[in-house]
């Protein structure tokens, strides 16, 4: 039956149900639920206990402000915080679809859906959409990508996927210009800010770049006059390890070394250094900030992709390889190695941390011949521009040496626990030992531009990794020859100590540079370091649950929005923690961006439109004062239009009574808010037909 | 009554349109199935103030489901006054007798027609292609306006929830218009075209529309309205080059 056949039927049996309706009117005054005062709202904001390592902006003093302002609107805010591994397992881990009851307890402590608030950092990678990608769409729920909120809207989904397989750059940016107005008028999160953070690094290092970070170090290198000048010896001696070494320090453990389980930025570095990626977001031309991308530049593929279209209609990727490179037991890289890669990659079952990145994206990976591999998409996606940006990052897709990791027991011949095997922990390749399959180190071979030769700590608790310069990668690829030997990895977890280590040039640079504004400028005048700022490439967002009912409401949410207090946030948190000069928060989208919708104004910090907006949502759920309320909006678009209409049709004869047998949910068009959808009701629409509410501003 | 209501949203209808306005305006053929202003552009010194100025609203959608239209546009309210919308021949009492039509409201202060829209009661549908409305308009100034929709509020329908063509989530399937009853070069505006327009259609050259815009872009020496200023621009400057009127 088509959509008309059924309006045609329910229209024949309108007569018969407004002729019941009226009959059952008698009665209705009894049978209707009574109007409900605003019942107080509790949401549970869950946290990291940890606001150091990785997050910029002092998230708990922020919380503690967001505290304060939603009780002016009636929503209680309970905090929980949850150590880094636990809190990551909640918010999009094991537990990510968990509800109720958290810790098995049988108490209904964490809200509806396990979260309803967090705060944290989201990165928008200037050289291409990864991680956006899988967040914006409706369907990109855990563990196919990274919808966390359970965003659901299907216009900006159409937004999002128009804009990506545009064919022009105009018309690209046009939809994202779009993407950005569906976004914020019904928002999955609020982004508060865009940082403009401090940072700094050792005077004598020359080829850093703090976004490019380790995707490229093909111009790392050491001014050897600078540090004689500058290297200090006390209280830490940084003269003795010599000007042929890079000290880098970062901020989480390293939970494992297998490419497809990283999880932290220290796992991506080391995967980065030492497993080698398709491309790389290059700082050689220091497009970005200017455009806010970078230039994509290939590194084991030999050039750009070539698109062409399978006869089944796909769009394909054809990427030519370098020949020459070999993996750290001297077999040769080739084509094989990428298709193996990435069949593990989409395979769900190797539960890969990019699965979600990728899998709604590539169909297959297949080898056309020894130095060539061809990346065939999903039938209703690409031609990508963005292609080589996402092979760039890949959340550190490294390349793995397919002759170790072939199983020939497994049905697929692929790695089996992989989480559990040596070369999950060991940092160091199975021949570094000279016995290939066995001895004592028993790690990925290595394809990158360097190689760990030791370790301190243990496999699984590591503490330092010493990385040796490959010269058959650095050689083959025509990189910089003046790249440091040696690359020392250190791992210092609290924020503070490895601002220290910084200071004390224990590290030439470190991983989130985290300290006050007043200790950057008390720095900036040394001679032994280089401060400055820059953007960093991320938004600072409240993430907003809306599997919860009550924050699946835009009206909430855009209250949300109106009740933080930027200004005070900007003054006095976030400069405790080097954030310099904070740009409000609009999107994902990064003012550098060059999709960044320049004139979309930003919320305003406004009390009385927050309650206004959740007089709004009071309406829409319990007809507690229908004078507030949406008159005619019955698709709670904020705008009354010519497609309430038939939501008004297809509701007509529905009440609230809940008599089995009587269609129920008629809260909206209920316009007259005595509890049926009737005759009545629509002349509150065509009076109201064009005017958006509350506010005359777009929110 | 209704025009106090209208009066009250006028601050947010002319924020939206601004908001709209931030976005750039869709190129001469939009993608089929369309909506656009009929003729998309008019370049004709010879309607000058006065004159009577109409453009029809079309879509080219040949489906045999459609239930309803609505539109709003903005123009340039110091070159033209709207006067008259006159229904189209897509949604008409000829075709049902149920069928609605609401020929909306002109705001010539801020430059609006807006609630323009028609319907059938439910369960009744057309078939396209055909006109939404005639707009007429009073020629009242020297100068250019563009025609442009509010995106938001421009959409034909059917009885499915997803509209047939939206003019957000359809972008360029919806087709503004433009007007101009300039001397053709004249950049500046002042009813000549001489060396003070050749030095801003030179300040402007290369330029395109985007987005994002080129950031030497300057709409007034798109002569041709193709939303690119190149050697076209200056062909046209140079073939009025001395005139005035």
């Amino acid at each position: 039956m088509t959509i008309v056949d059924s309006a045609r039927i329910r229209l024949n049996c309108l007569s018969a149900a407004l002729i019941s309706m009226l009959i059952l009117s008698v009665f209705s005054v009894a049978l209707i639920a009574p109007a409900k005062a605003p019942a107080n709202i509790t949401l549970w904001m869950v946290l990291n206990s940890d606001p150091g390592p990785g997050y910029y902006g002092g998230y708990h003093n922020i919380a503690a402000k967001l505290v304060t302002e939603f009780a002016k609107i009636g929503i209680t805010v309970q905090r929980v915080y949850y150590d880094p591994g636990d809190w990551e397992s909640i918010i999009w881990g094991d537990q990510w679809n968990r509800t109720g009851d958290y810790d098995g307890d049988g108490v209904h402590e964490l809200g509806v859906d396990g979260w309803d608030l967090t705060i944290f950092e989201w990165w928008l990678n200037p050289s291409s959409y990864i991680w956006l990608d899988e967040m914006a769409y409706s369907w990109g729920t855990p563990p196919t990508g990274w919808n966390i909120m359970s965003w659901n809207d299907t216009i900006a989904d159409d937004l999002y996927q128009k804009a990506q397989t545009a064919t022009t750059s105009a018309k690209h940016t046009q939809y994202m210009y779009l993407w950005q107005e569906r976004f914020m008028h019904n928002p999955p999160v609020i982004p508060i800010y865009y940082a403009n953070q401090y940072s700094a690094r050792a005077s004598y290092l020359d080829g850093w770049d703090d976004v490019a970070w380790l995707y490229d170090l093909s111009q790392l290198d050491i001014n050897e006059t600078k540090f004689n000048e500058v290297a200090p010896t006390t209280p830490y001696d940084r003269r003795s390890v010599g000007s042929n070494t890079v000290i880098w320090a970062a901020a989480d453990d390293i939970w494992t070394l297998f490419p497809l389980g990283t999880l932290t930025y220290t796992e991506e570095t080391v995967n980065v250094l030492k497993q080698g990626m398709l491309y790389r977001q290059s700082r050689e031309d220091m497009t970005y900030p200017t455009s806010g991308r970078f230039t994509v530049l290939p590194t084991l593929a030999a050039a750009n992709a070539t698109w062409y279209q399978k006869p089944d209609g796909r769009w394909t990727a054809r990427v030519p390889l370098r020949s020459g490179l070999t993996w750290t037991d001297g077999v040769e890289f080739n084509a094989s190695d990428v298709a193996y890669t990435w069949e593990l990659n989409l395979d769900n079952a190797m539960k890969s941390q990019s699965y979600g990145d990728f899998s709604y994206l590539i169909d297959e990976v297949n080898v056309v011949d020894r130095y060539t591999v061809d990346f065939v998409y999903k039938p209703a996606m690409g031609p990508d521009y963005d292609f080589e940006g996402y092979q760039a990052i890949g959340w550190a897709l490294g390349m793995l040496p397919k002759h170790q990791l072939w199983d020939p027991a497994h049905p697929k011949r692929h790695p089996t626990n992989w989480s559990t095997q040596p070369y999950s922990s060991d940092p160091l390749p199975d021949s570094a030992d000279g016995i290939i399959g066995g001895g004592t180190k028993q790690g990925l071979e290595c394809l990158g531009p360097y190689v760990p030769v030791s370790y301190t700590g243990t496999p699984g608790a590591i503490e330092t990794i010493t990385f040796q310069k490959r010269a058959n990668f650095v050689n083959t690829l025509g990189w910089s020859p003046t790249m440091p030997d040696q690359f020392i990895l250190k791992i210092i977890g609290t924020a503070t100590t490895r601002f220290i280590a910084l200071r004390n040039l224990e590290a030439d640079f470190i991983e989130y540079p985290t300290a006050p504004v007043s200790d950057w400028q008390a720095m900036s005048g040394w001679p032994t370091h280089r401060v400055y700022t820059y953007l960093y490439p991320a938004s600072h967002p409240l993430w907003i649950q809306q599997r919860n009912p009550v924050l699946s409401n835009r009206y909430v949410r855009l209250a949300l929005a109106h009740a933080i207090p930027y200004q005070d946030i900007f003054t006095n948190v976030l400069p405790s923690w080097g954030v310099a000069t904070p740009i409000q928060g609009k999107t994902f989208i990064l003012p550098s961006h060059d999709t960044y919708h320049p004139t979309l104004p930003t919320y305003e910090y406004n009390i009385a439109k927050a309650q206004m907006y959740m007089n709004m949502y009071y309406y829409a759920k319990d007809q507690a004062n229908w004078a507030k309320g949406p008159l005619g909006d019955h698709d709670f678009s904020g705008l009354v239009a010519v497609p309430d209409y038939p939501i008004w049709v297809n509701n007509l004869g529905k009440s609230n009574v809940t008599w089995p047998w009587w269609p129920s949910n008629p809260i909206d068009p209920d316009n007259t808010n005595n509890g049926w959808v009737e005759l009545n009701d629509i002349w509150y629409w065509g009076p109201n037909v064009g005017k958006e509410y509350p506010y005359s501003d777009p929110w | 009554m209704k025009r106090k209501r209208i009066l009250s949203t006028t601050s947010l209808l002319f924020a939206l349109a601004m908001l709209a306005s931030s976005l750039v305006r869709v190129s001469a053929v939009p993608e089929s199935p369309y909506i656009m202003v009929v003729p998309e552009k008019t370049l004709d010194s010879a309607l000058t103030p006065g004159s009577t100025y109409t453009v029809t609203i079309y879509t080219d959608y040949a489906g045999s489901n459609v239930w309803s239209w609505q539109f709003a546009l903005t123009f340039n309210p110091a070159v033209l006054n709207g006067t008259e919308v006159v229904n189209g021949n897509l949604i008409t009492t000829a075709k049902d007798p149920s069928a609605i039509f609401q020929a909306g409201v002109f705001n010539n202060t801020k430059g609006t027609l807006e609630l323009t829209y028609a319907f059938f009661d439910y369960g009744t549908t057309t078939s396209g292609p055909g006109t939404f409305a005639t707009v007429s308009f009073d020629v009242i100034g020297y100068g250019s306006s563009d025609i442009s929709f509010m995106r938001d509020r421009t959409s034909l329908l059917s009885l499915d929830p997803d509209p047939i063509i939206d003019g957000v989530r359809d972008y360029y399937s919806v087709g503004d218009g433009f007007f101009s009853n300039k001397l053709i070069g004249d950049a500046n505006t002042d009813r000549k075209v001489d060396a003070y327009d050749l030095r801003k259609l030179g300040k402007a050259y290369g330029s395109t529309v985007g987005p994002p815009p080129s950031s030497n872009w300057n709409g007034e020496c798109d002569f041709n309205h193709d939303f690119a200023i190149n050697k076209t621009d200056l062909s046209d400057l140079r073939s009025n080059y001395g005139k005035s009127i």
